[in-house]
């Protein structure tokens, strides 16, 4: 009998194959043996530039090319190591200091062992996506060695060894080589150091003859020791033998197998879990089965969950059901002594059954709606998933007291309201007071009632333009580094000389069509210059009009799956703030070469329409083509235009076509349905900062032109979305707006019936649009926009999908009552629309300039759902961006008016928007603010300065404020009531607010 | 069972002349093997197949060979409806009541063991096939304790140890392969269960890192997983059951039969073994079946002399075999099995193997 075994000694090959053995754990239950072969080799080089031994066996990959060697021949040295040093850092170390090696002074010379990178990859892929990124960076000379794959250093696990021990075992088995190897071939070879936290690994080490050091050893070394050290993270500390500190906030989380098990059988719950805005001690977790949000109340039921988190939560039993707090909570200002979650839960003990019946009841109480106020609550069990995020906020000066270069533990206190104060540890205190701070959060163990993280980086001084700016953008993952050299690579090498050719045989001309006899005109907004549209309208001989719509031919400029598409496929959208605008696409594109300037020929992508007097739309076309814009248009000068009795030229003539066809357009969508919506916009027109810029706050005007512009591109988006869901059935990436569940408007609908007896008829769009417009109040004339303004908020935010990942009836647009959408009239800001523009592309046969390429991406719904979703995170994140910069602004420019007059107050109306138990939120119109108003902040009849007290009625939505013992001279306030109220921009005690120039709004009296 | 041989490749004169050798006392045997109860030398390794959770290779000194892979996989129990039917219990015993619960939660069930036969040649529906993979794998699933016994001493059989919780269980898979230039004419049953019995004791159950009623989640640690069948081995210890092939010609009991053997066999019984839960005995019969000797489908030897009369029985003359064993012979075969210790001699053997693949294991990842 031969033997079938391999591995046997007698086995030739054995020595070069090892083989690697787990198992895996489907999510359909199935758990199975994994046996993985790998084949050993020994011409992997060691890739320094010293060793020429590996310079002649290393091979070449599949283009033929040897990859060069990374590991500098003359690396840094440091106090240990003169002569310089390579690292081999292992996973922990990574983990945790991952900030340490992105750093440009340091950590040069890095061995990243592939046993390593696979560890990291399992726990944390970010972390693994920026060690990949460092590892391409040319002048950080990280070297990705393929440890397992070199006979001389790959591991075969011992019996009984765990898997730590193994990988342990490995890297220092890979270090010993590194150190043998490099002897061999050079007479002062660089030391290999080893980078590790665990004690166990060093002493191993130590005895194997190999340099070990923990990570804060290793940066004690190097010159800028005092700020590197604050970067090691606190976790890397806690490694070093903390024992678990007897007091213990929170409970335990449940373990992954509990909560898979849970989860499956529907007695637990995964959603993101959001913190509400006014009370940092409610948070709110959307799980799917069911309508409204679940509640979260208190500390130790959220457990150590930060907002933005992937929660699983267990329902509490009906006697823990509460009310949504009518209260305004803010960390700073309550006590931190007296913690607010005192109420300790009694763990009741309940069956798996009741559990079940628990999940009816919250059915129940979620359809009753109003009737029955108390809410389902709920407790997180476990994390799903961390959205920890590097956070921008500032050193709360009073817990910490700065003593000399020692080190002291501080609370950061971020920005974003909703996060809680960090814990770090400095040694910088006082250069880091009073700035803008960069940090992250590490870890949250049960034994520390806030979350521990580290400093990563100063932006520089508070309310510095700059430094806020920065801290905005950081805030919400804008991304505003420069493009880099390989996109900017990818432009035209004529740059702002690129022309359109003028030979008309030119492959650029393949498959276009030239419509530069018509005359198109573009209308922006004032001092636009990135222009994506443009439009014309002329008469046809049987009495109709042909329209056009002349969009920006940008899909012909950015090729797909080349870097300059892969960076606006991650940046997702331009976006704009008050004094910048971070583009998605390079300048030269953006606002010279696919900008449809007047008087210049350019490419676009027109949608053609026939459509009679009546806008009925007879058939629609789509072509490529080339334009010649005749005049770019701002909707204030082509209002003027249209208005002038006295223009009678051909263009004015077909501007006023457009106008008519708009309005006819208009009145169908209305009365199809859709809904005239309204955010709380101001424009802001800061381009003199010397003036009075508080002049410069305007309310978005609405002139007819702008609705003519919207009119017609809502009209080509909807086009193009027909078409290309019926090309692309499966991968069109369309637009929708789900219609909101009924329960979403309970609130709203409750206090309008209440407050002013009307009724808000939610049972469609076109309803929803019928009863809006009841609500009309002659004596307020801003109170109709403001209930609009709460409906917005009630609705469903719109988001991009995959026409394959939802059935046909589920495209519909709600808010625009549309059967089918898409974005296709901006590609220059969206990138959405871009994907748009190739799939249009593909769908009417065009052939020209690399559009074969596309195919295969357009294809691939995996890949297109996931763009989707970061396209979705990227507008929402700009929207909130370019609103947070305005709210910037108007508190800066709130600031500059008190400065140069002092005595001069800012009296405006304002309008209640929610009433709680201890303030008010009022909404003031003229600077598109809405803000908390305390207790202290009411203005009262002879004022004493006493302690305020409140009767708060919460059927009625009323609010009386009084002084202590005099409720006859109280003020009472109710919702949606208008109020005179004085503005200002005050410089406030807390840290939180410091910086952000929250604008104070005082209640004047009545 | 129905014999297996299509036809004898032996003359009657041949037939006879071992016949009357394996019938004297003590047995001549045509290898030369001078005990009934002597085995053959066979060669064995375990963990042959690296994707299953156990495996065996297993070769006969008569260059048959057979190998034997386990798989796991885990299952959702369907839920049994007459659990409800519970023999009435009164008051008095209600203080067991949690023991027996507990018991009857951790039964298992015997259709949680497949096992599948691959003879090449044979197709798969084949009867004589079906007919062997069930004797291979009735054994196997055998409730052990199929009453409440007195003591504490509860051992579980191979199905009851694949109950994960009351919602989730092991379904093992024993997948056997004969290689043989005889098929199943080599009355191949001890080969088979031997490569099964390896096969099953190298079978390792993935850890599960989920607890109690939870939905089983494993441990990604291969080496974290424990053996199906414990390797501590005890006397008393679950093993997987062992079947033999008896011979009995006239009154000798001869076990691991030749293929000569064989073909003058009286009678063949199949004897299940399998480790005893008593501490006083080592072993115990699970089944005994007879199985259909070669030697009854064999020509009938002609006298050289005279012709041959109905009846008569002329010594050294070959007579196919007909009828069965004497009930005295079939005393010898399970005394000789169970008292004279061939059965714990076999399981120990198997056991020592284990314990010498253990060793060369640890040598060679020594290396």
């Amino acid at each position: 009998m031969k033997s079938l075994k391999r591995g046997l000694a007698a086995d030739p090959n054995a020595v070069n194959i090892s083989s690697k053995v787990f198992i895996r754990s489907a999510k359909s239950g199935r758990v199975q043996k994994v046996v993985r072969e790998q084949y050993l080799r020994k011409d992997i080089p060691c890739s320094s530039l010293l060793c020429s031994a590996c310079a002649s066996t290393a091979v070449a990959d599949a283009n033929g090319v040897v990859p060069k060697f990374v590991l500098s021949k003359r690396p840094a040295g440091t106090k240990a190591f003169p002569d310089g040093h390579y690292l081999i850092p292992d996973t922990n170390v990574l983990l945790s200091g991952m900030d340490l090696f992105e750093e440009s002074g340091h950590f040069h010379d890095v061995v990243i062992l592939q046993t390593v990178l696979e560890e990291l990859k399992n726990r944390s892929l970010p972390l693994y996506n920026r060690l990949m990124a460092l590892t391409r960076s040319e002048d950080k000379r990280f070297y990705l060695f393929f440890n397992e794959f070199r006979s001389d250093t790959a591991v075969r696990r011992a019996d009984g060894e765990s898997i730590n021990d193994r990988n342990d075992r490995s890297v220092r088995k890979a270090a010993a080589w590194y150190t043998s190897h490099l002897a061999r071939v050079t007479k002062k070879p660089p030391v290999i150091v080893v980078l590790t936290n665990d004690q166990e690994n060093r002493r191993k080490s130590k005895k194997e003859g190999i340099n070990a050091l923990s990570l804060r050893q290793y940066v004690e070394g190097l010159d800028d020791a005092d700020r590197l050290l604050d970067m090691v993270s606190q976790g890397a500390e806690g490694q070093e033998g903390r024992a678990l500190q007897g007091e213990l906030f929170y409970p335990e989380y449940y373990s992954m197998t509990r909560i898979m098990t849970g989860i499956k059988a529907g007695t637990l719950h995964q959603g993101v879990f959001n913190v509400s805005p006014y009370n940092y001690l409610e948070g709110t977790v959307k799980v799917p089965a069911f309508d409204k949000p679940l509640l979260v109340l208190g500390r130790e039921a959220s457990n150590r969950s930060i907002s933005g988190d992937v929660v699983v939560v267990e329902i509490l039993p009906k006697d823990q059901w509460k009310v949504p707090s009518t209260q305004i909570l803010d960390e700073d200002t309550v006590n931190q002594n007296d913690n607010p979650d005192n109420e300790e839960q009694e763990e009741s003990v309940i069956t798996e059954n009741e559990k079940r019946a628990l999940q009816e009841d919250v059915r129940r109480a979620h359809s009753a709606g109003a009737d029955t106020r108390a809410q389902p609550t709920c407790r997180v069990v476990g994390i799903m998933k961390r959205n920890w995020r590097q956070l921008v906020g500032t050193i709360d000066n009073v817990s910490g007291s700065a003593t000399g270069n020692r080190q002291t533990t501080v609370f950061l206190v971020p920005m974003d309201k909703r996060i809680p104060k960090i814990r770090i540890r400095t040694r910088q205190v006082e250069e880091l007071i009073g700035k803008r701070i960069v940090a992250t959060i590490d870890s949250w163990d049960r034994d520390t009632r806030y979350p521990v993280g580290h400093y990563i980086r100063s932006l520089g001084e508070l309310e510095t333009k700059e430094a806020e700016t920065e801290a905005l953008l950081l805030e919400y993952d804008v991304q505003y580094r420069p493009f880099p050299k390989a996109v900017l690579d990818c432009l035209p090498s004529e740059g702002h000389n690129w022309k359109v050719p003028t030979d008309t045989s030119d492959p650029g001309w393949q498959g276009r069509r030239d419509l530069r006899n018509i005359l198109v005109c573009s209308i922006d907004p004032p001092g636009c210059q990135d222009i994506d549209d443009a439009l014309h309208a002329r008469p046809l001989p049987n009495g109709n009009f042909e329209v056009g719509v002349h969009i920006a031919d940008v899909s012909n400029f950015v090729k797909p799956n080349n870097p300059m598409d892969a960076e606006a496929s991650s940046r997702g959208t331009t976006v704009y703030l008050v004094d910048k605008r971070i583009d998605m696409l390079p300048m030269l594109l953006g606002t010279d070469l696919c900008s449809l300037k007047p008087h210049v020929e350019r490419y676009a992508f027109s949608t053609l329409w026939e459509v009679t007097p009546d806008a009925e739309v007879v058939s629609a076309s789509f072509t490529k083509s080339v334009i010649r814009s005749r005049e770019g248009f701002s909707y204030e000068q082509a209002q003027k235009r249209i208005d002038d009795p006295t223009a009678t030229d051909e263009l004015t003539q077909s501007m006023r076509t457009l106008l008519s066809l708009s309005q006819k357009l208009r009145q169908k969508r209305m009365d199809a349905g859709a809904l005239n919506l309204s955010s709380p916009e101001v424009r802001i027109e800061a381009d003199n900062e010397s003036s009075d810029s508080l002049a410069d706050v305007k309310t978005k005007a609405q002139l007819a032109t702008n609705s003519l512009v919207e009119e017609f591109m809502l009209l080509a988006n909807i086009t193009v979305a027909r078409k290309i869901e019926s090309v692309f059935p499966q991968t069109a990436l369309l637009r929708r707006h789900a219609s909101p569940p009924a329960s979403n408007f309970a609130d709203l609908s409750d206090q309008l019936k209440r407050m002013r007896g009307f009724e808000l008829d939610v049972s469609s769009s076109k309803a929803l649009a019928d009863s809006l417009d009841q609500c009309v109040d002659p004596t307020h004339p801003f109170f109709n926009t403001l209930i609009r303004i709460m409906a917005t908020r009630c609705m469903t935010s719109a988001e991009y999908f995959c026409s394959g990942s939802h059935a046909a009836p589920e495209f519909r647009h709600y808010g625009l009552a549309s059967e089918i959408y898409t974005h296709f009239t901006s590609p220059i800001r969206r990138y959405a629309d871009l994907l748009v523009h190739r799939q249009l592309a593909y769908a009417i046969g065009y052939e020209g300039g690399g559009n074969e390429i596309a195919d295969e991406s357009l294809r691939n719904k995996g890949k297109l759902e996931r763009v989707c979703q970061n396209l979705n995170f990227r507008h929402r994140n700009a929207q909130l961006a370019g609103r947070a910069s305005i709210e910037y602004y108007v508190g800066q420019a709130l600031k500059a008016r008190a400065e140069k007059t002092p005595g001069a107050a800012i009296d405006v109306e304002g309008y209640v928007m929610r009433v709680f138990e201890n303030g008010i939120v009022v909404f003031v119109p003229q600077f598109g603010i809405e803000g908390l108003v305390r207790l202290e902040d009411f203005q009262l009849k002879n004022d004493e300065a006493a302690k305020r007290e409140s009767i708060f009625d919460a059927d009625g939505y009323t609010l009386t404020v009084f002084e202590k013992g005099r409720e006859q001279q109280g003020v009472t306030v109710e919702l949606f009531q208008q109020l005179k109220v004085r503005v200002s921009s005050e410089e406030k005690s807390g840290a939180r607010e410091k910086g952000k120039r929250r604008v104070r709004i005082v209640v004047l009296s009545v | 069972m129905p014999s297996l041989a299509s036809s004898s490749p032996f003359s009657p004169a041949e037939l006879a002349y071992l016949h009357t050798s394996l019938s004297s006392v003590p047995p001549l045997r045509p290898d030369a093997r001078s005990l009934g109860t002597d085995f053959r030398p066979l060669r064995a390794e375990t963990g042959v197949l690296p994707a299953v959770n156990g495996s065996a290779h297993v070769g006969f000194s008569d260059g048959r060979e057979a190998i034997v892979g386990v798989k796991l996989e885990v299952e959702k129990t369907v839920e049994r409806k007459n659990t409800g039917l519970k023999y009435h219990v009164d008051s008095a015993m209600d203080i067991d009541m949690d023991e027996d619960e507990r018991r009857k939660q951790a039964m298992g069930k015997q259709e949680w063991v497949t096992l599948t036969l691959t003879v090449p040649g044979l197709r798969d529906d084949d009867p004589n096939l079906a007919f062997l993979e069930e004797m291979l794998r009735e054994p196997l699933a055998v409730p052990l304790s199929t009453a409440p016994q007195s003591d504490n001493s509860y051992t579980m059989s191979l199905q009851d140890s694949l109950v994960i919780n009351s919602r989730w269980h092991w379904h093992v898979y024993v997948d056997v392969l004969l290689i043989s230039p005889n098929g199943l004419a080599s009355y191949p049953l001890p080969l088979l269960s031997m490569a099964a019995h390896l096969a099953l004791r190298d079978t390792r159950i993935p850890k599960l890192k989920s607890e109690g009623e939870e939905d089983p989640v494993a441990d990604d640690d291969w080496m974290a997983s424990t053996y199906l069948y414990p390797r501590k081995v005890v006397t008393t210890s679950p093993r997987p059951p062992v079947i033999l092939l008896v011979l009995v010609v006239g009154e000798n009991v001869i076990f691991d039969p030749s293929r000569e053997e064989l073909a003058v066999a009286d009678g063949i019984v199949a004897v299940s073994i399998a480790s005893s839960t008593d501490d006083d005995k080592d072993c115990k019969v699970l089944a005994v079946r007879m199985v259909d000797s070669p030697a009854r489908d064999t020509m009938k030897g002609i006298p050289q002399s005279e012709e041959p009369q109905k009846g008569v029985d002329v010594p050294g003359v070959w007579r196919p075999r007909v009828g069965g064993v004497k009930r005295s012979v079939l005393k010898a075969v399970i005394k000789s099995v169970v008292v004279d210790g061939v059965a714990r001699d076999v399981m120990s053997g198997l056991d020592g193997f284990l314990n010498l693949e253990d060793g060369a294991d640890a040598g060679a990842n020594a290396v």
